[in-house]
């Protein structure tokens, strides 16, 4: 099945947690294939535009509302254009794609419209997993609270 | 910087320490592995090299240590412990009278990470 991309110009956030994240600097370990589940190939993304008409306060509640990862305190929501990061990364990785990959509604869980995936990234356990996430980590634009205060 | 300590190598042991303990508990939190090679070898870089400046410190999901070390003009060299000795390198380095940046990543021994510092004039980004 072939994914539809995020638009390069829409902006999608990834939750980072308290272990990818030091001084408010988003690190390039929260950019990589997640080596502890092989099934789940893809590190998740919320697409932010999914929710047109709204401010960019209420589309970061949304998907606080509707994301099923535990959110806590000391980590993120990172900000990155998709544009700007599939560009930046062309030099050394051509195939980076954003896709949509909606969640349907699953008890007690709510659908999640902004659901996507980063796909085309390197192995998860690579020299080049590793430059491949810093320089997406470079392309961070701004970092909300995962928590509202 | 707390300037209770007696120097500075000192006050940056205790801020990895702290940093180390935040770690845990999120390793806890998140359910990774803890590689308890990767922090033996980061411990024993630390203690073998106190001239290192403090820079950021992350867990990867593989439970090993990696710290990065970022300047202003792009340099950026970062280092996950993989435990045994080995560390793997990420470098960017923006060559003087050049827009462009460099880029390398690969795995070397612990005892050899001074190599790729010198060879890339890191020097001034990672050392006090």
């Amino acid at each position: 099945m072939t994914s539809e991309d995020i638009p390069d110009a829409d902006n999608v956030v990834r939750y980072i947690g308290g272990s990818k994240i030091e001084d408010g600097v988003v690190l390039g370990e929260a950019f990589r294939l997640p080596a502890e589940n092989p099934e789940r190939n893809s590190p998740s993304v919320n697409w932010m535009d999914c929710f047109r008409g709204l401010s960019k306060a209420e589309q970061l509640s949304e998907v606080r509302r509707r994301s099923r990862l535990t959110l806590r305190p000391s980590g993120r929501l990172a900000e990155l254009n998709v544009g700007a990061t599939r560009e930046y990364l062309r030099r050394e990785i051509n195939a980076l794609r954003f896709v949509k990959t909606s969640l349907d509604t699953a008890p007690p869980y709510q659908a999640d419209p902004s659901h996507g995936d980063i796909v085309g990234l390197p192995a998860a356990e690579s020299p080049m997993a590793s430059l491949v996430g810093d320089m997406i980590a470079e392309c961070v634009q701004a970092r909300h609270p995962a928590v509202p205060p | 910087m707390s300037s209770s300590f007696t120097s500075p190598t000192a006050a940056i042991r205790h801020a990895y320490q702290n940093r180390i303990e935040e770690l845990h508990a999120e390793a806890r939190l998140d359910a990774i592995t803890w590689n308890v090679e990767s922090e033996t070898d980061f411990l024993a870089f630390i203690n073998a090299t106190p001239r290192w400046r403090k820079r950021l410190l992350g867990l990867v999901n593989n439970g090993n240590l990696r710290v990065t070390w970022k300047g202003g003009d792009g340099d950026h060299l970062a280092v996950q412990f993989l435990g045994e000795r080995f560390v793997e390198c990420v470098i960017f380095k923006r060559r003087s009278g050049s827009r462009r940046i460099s880029r390398v990543a690969g795995v070397d021994t612990l005892n050899d990470l001074h190599r790729p510092v010198a060879a890339f004039d890191l020097a001034r980004l990672v050392y006090l």
